[in-house]
């Protein structure tokens, strides 16, 4: 293969990740970082409100709330990214997600720092998520979107809240 | 062929070879004509005018199928208007095309067979079900069916089919005592009728050849040319459960499941079809009959004294049965007679209702339950603020009011009588008794008594269970009912009631009771008591319940592996219900199931326990203390037991059962409060918590698909305050807290 042919190969290969994509997103900074979710899976942004904890839950499950007569789970997102977890500000809040897991669709809460904006992103500007090694689990990032200087980590929602932790709590015991 | 028009001919020449064989009894060759004329209007290479007048004449076929035109009067206007539809069609077609000629004997074969798979098929079944009329064999061969019309048409019909068949099973029992019953049969006939009619137009040519058949039975019965007898409704009961099975597997088809067809089915429809192959005779009492024939006019004296005559010489039929297979006089008499003998059962009267998809149903609760909270919010708020308005006050009290009464009335919703569960019963024992060779009458009571639909469909299962241990364990054979003294037929009584705030059910039988030793012998020898322990005869009759327990010395195909009785236990936790059992040794037994009346509410006592508010529910709780010092006793440091008036119960820490040794500050025994709580097998344990907030009747919320089950909590509630609290599983608790 001629380096040209590899150059095209790589940018249409490129192209590929942002065209499946590119979209709106629902920013928000969790830390020091900027995450996005697709805006498809978000049902709606609620306040801070009590949260009950839930008995042998992983640390990552904060507990359960009341979303206007169904009581749904809400997870920690700092927890679950490994950061620490720091006492909560005005500014933090509860995205409600609704996610597929197989065949059934489950509405879940995640804790987040505080809701930026909702992003229209570019195919052009959305990269695949870069390997960090084995030591950065990377499988929750769809792909990387560059807005100016800014760069925001496309999160798979699905992913992360379905992965094995999470359904271990179903067998807590 | 391969004009534009091609297709609609092939279609309307479809049509008009199945005009003449249209008639009312058979509604599958209408629904035939029906899809053809709405693929004719549908058919867009065809004048607007033309798609027209297929799309009203299809509409007219329809209204014809659903009965809400005479048959009489549509049969003309349809024959009319398709031959209208004919002559405009050639008269068009010829002015566009004078080269094809259309009417070729060989095309039209061709017609028929490519490129209307679908409707050639049924053609071929429609054929089929008039050879098994005519010649009792109806032959069918599994074949895999592809569907391809509205999924959701489907769906409807599996539906409704399953409310037909429900409705027309003990009706049908019904008519095994009393055959004449000519409104249970026409309303049995319509509800096959309707099946088959409905299976013709998707194509499901197999339900319809089975319903088909059942129909034809029963217009049999219905037309007094055979009187229906208890073999006539066993084929009847197994075609039923053939198409319940069918229609099962034609649900499948939605999921992309090849339609089964069950293995018995050509032999059902066989039997069906040859229904004097049992005219065999049952005895009921018919001491009048003769007089009323005679009153009628329909047979002579001498007639009547031959036929009993014979019967007294030891002619096992019926005295109505001799006079009609003796050619003497017309069954249809007969029929008349017996009708009049027995007197008229009182109808059933059909409350109009209305399909809502259960999902919708649970939303528009949730949404009701949260408006009640609102409406205490704002009612909790004024009273923080001290607002002193009258007016005000007397408005948010009236609203409180009215939102509670909706509450009420959206509970309502969901509950549905236990009919249909004890209806299903009747079939069971009826069938058993026929196994086991006992004669057994069922007498249901309360059947009306309304519970939550959930709660309905899941006593079912223990429902049979029982039912099956009363036939088999409980109910004496006739030799020993006999040595007994007992009557020779023996009685299962289900019965439904309201009692405090739950629901009982309750099923009695007058067999011959549990035997307490050889039940406590039993569980010694299993392990479940131990010996020299006294027990009550509450505690030695709960042995039942464990798993694997059998007194059995045999194992039937009815029950005796002692899997049964564990599963009632199951299923009656799962719905948080009680189980008592009154036995009288040698004179029966009676289960009561005392069950929630619904699901969704629970009445509960809410507690502090650290910073958390949990609910127990009350049902379980057996009292509360404050444990003085000496009450509470450490066993080898590891746990703790508390001492309440002779009795020792394991102590528990709540707060350390649900956050493992986390909690930080442990409380003394004596600061706060100990319940003592009962799981439903009657396992105690004492709970320690913080204190009591109150009693409350709490909605029963699961934790959301996304946390699933958690040990020891049975759901969420929402509060007052809005905010969620657990709802503890005693149960679980009792077990986790015992080992």
């Amino acid at each position: 293969m001629t380096q040209a042919a590899d150059v095209k190969n790589k940018i249409t290969q490129h192209n590929e990740v942002g065209e499946k994509l590119a979209g709106k997103y629902l920013t928000f900074v969790l830390g020091e970082e900027e995450y996005g979710i697709e805006i498809l899976k978000v049902q709606e942004i609620i306040q801070m409100q009590k949260v009950t904890k839930v008995p042998k839950a992983p640390e990552f499950v904060r507990g359960v709330i009341n979303l206007r007569g169904k009581v749904i789970p809400v997870v920690e997102l700092r927890n679950k990214f490994g950061m620490t977890r720091q006492e909560d500000t005005e500014k933090t809040c509860i995205i409600v997600v609704m996610i597929q897991v197989g065949e059934t669709s489950i509405t879940m809460g995640i804790i987040i720092d505080e809701v930026k904006e909702v992003l229209d992103i570019a195919a052009g500007n959305i990269e695949e998520t870069p390997s960090f090694g084995a030591s950065i689990e990377t499988e929750f990032i769809m792909g990387i979107g560059k807005i100016g200087d800014n760069v925001k980590m496309l999160l798979d929602i699905d992913k992360v809240l379905s992965s094995a932790e999470l359904s271990s709590i179903s067998k807590i015991g | 062929m391969s004009n534009k028009y091609s297709q609609a001919e092939k279609l309307l020449n479809a049509i008009l070879s199945k005009l003449p064989l249209v008639e009312e009894a058979d509604l599958s060759i209408l629904a035939d004509i029906l899809k053809n004329l709405k693929l004719l209007g549908e058919n867009t290479a065809l004048p607007g005018a033309f798609q027209k007048q297929a799309k009203r004449t299809a509409k007219l076929s329809e209204n014809m199928i659903m009965e809400e035109v005479a048959f009489e009067k549509g049969i003309n206007k349809l024959s009319q208007s398709i031959e209208k539809m004919a002559e405009s069609f050639r008269n068009s077609v010829n002015k566009e095309l004078d080269t094809e000629k259309i009417e070729d004997a060989s095309q039209e074969e061709e017609v028929e067979n490519i490129p209307l798979e679908e409707e050639t098929n049924e053609k071929l079944i429609d054929d089929e079900v008039s050879i098994g009329r005519e010649e009792d064999t109806p032959n069918k061969v599994a074949t895999e069916q592809t569907f391809n019309g509205d999924p959701a048409l489907l769906a409807d019909f599996v539906a409704e089919s399953r409310e037909h068949l429900d409705g027309a099973e003990p009706l049908l029992l019904d008519l095994e005592e009393d055959s004449t019953n000519v409104d249970n049969l026409n309303t049995i006939f319509r509800a096959f009728h309707t099946i088959k009619g409905v299976a013709g137009f998707l194509g499901l040519t197999d339900v319809g050849t089975l319903s088909h058949s059942m129909e034809n039975l029963l217009d049999l019965g219905r037309k007094g040319e055979i009187i229906l007898n208890s073999h006539h409704i066993d084929i009847l009961l197994q075609g039923m459960d053939c198409l319940r099975e069918l229609i099962q597997s034609v649900e499948g088809i939605l999921s992309d499941k090849p339609l089964m067809i069950p293995k018995n089915y050509g032999e059902i429809c066989k039997k069906l079809s040859t229904p004097y192959a049992f005219d065999e005779p049952v005895e009921t009492s018919n001491k009048k009959i003769g007089e009323i024939l005679i009153e009628r006019g329909a047979a002579k004296e001498n007639e009547i004294e031959d036929a009993v005559s014979k019967q007294i010489e030891g002619d096992p039929r019926k005295v109505g049965e001799i006079l009609v297979e003796d050619n003497n006089i017309n069954p249809r008499d007969v029929a008349g007679a017996l009708a009049s003998q027995n007197a008229a059962k009182n109808k059933k009267s059909v409350e109009e209702t209305i399909r809502v998809p259960v999902e919708r149903l649970d939303q528009l609760i949730d949404s009701i339950g949260e408006a009640v909270i609102a409406q205490s919010m704002v009612y909790a708020e004024m009273a923080e603020k001290k607002l002193t308005d009258r007016t005000l006050d007397k408005k948010v009290s009236q609203s409180g009011l009215i939102m509670r009464q909706i509450q009420e009335l959206s509970m309502s919703l969901r509950m549905v009588s236990v009919k249909s569960t004890f209806q299903k019963m009747a079939r069971l024992v009826r069938d058993l008794s026929k196994k086991t060779g006992k004669h057994i009458d069922l007498v249901m009571e309360g059947e009306d008594t309304e519970l939550d639909k959930s709660v309905v469909e899941n006593i079912g299962d223990p429902l049979v269970h029982m039912i099956r241990n009363s036939v088999d364990h409980g109910i004496e054979s006739d030799e020993e009912r006999e040595t007994a003294k007992k009557s020779a037929r023996a009685k299962i009584t289900l019965r439904a009631y309201h009692r405090a705030g739950s629901v009982v059910i309750e099923i009695e039988d007058d067999g011959k009771g549990l035997n307490r030793e050889t039940l406590l012998k039993k569980a010694i020898e299993r392990g479940v008591a131990e010996e020299g322990e006294q027990y009550t005869d509450q505690e030695v009759y709960r042995f039942i319940f464990a798993p694997g327990f059998s007194t059995a010395k045999v194992v039937t195909d009815v029950s005796g592996r002692g899997v049964g009785m564990d599963v009632v236990r199951r299923n009656i936790e799962a719905l948080r219900g009680s189980v008592e059992i009154h036995s009288e040794f040698g004179k029966g037994t009676r289960i009561s199931l005392k069950l929630p009346l619904t699901l969704a509410i629970i009445d509960g006592m809410v507690v502090n326990v650290q910073s958390e508010k949990y609910i127990i529910p009350t049902l379980s709780i057996i009292e509360s203390i404050k444990p003085s010092k000496d009450q509470v006793e450490s066993v080898l440091q590891k746990g703790d037991t508390i001492k309440v008036r002779g009795n020792l119960y394991t102590l528990v820490r709540l707060s350390s059962l649900f956050n493992g040794n986390g909690g930080s500050e442990h409380k003394k025994y004596h600061d706060g409060i100990v319940m003592i709580v009962e799981d439903m097998i009657g396992k105690k344990a004492g709970l320690f918590i913080d204190d009591i907030v109150g009693q409350q009747q709490v909605v029963i919320k699961n934790l959301g698909n996304g946390i699933g089950n958690v040990q020891g909590v049975a759901g969420g509630a929402i509060m007052s305050d809005g905010n969620v609290s657990l709802i503890v599983d005693v149960g679980e608790i009792v077990k986790m807290a015992t080992g």
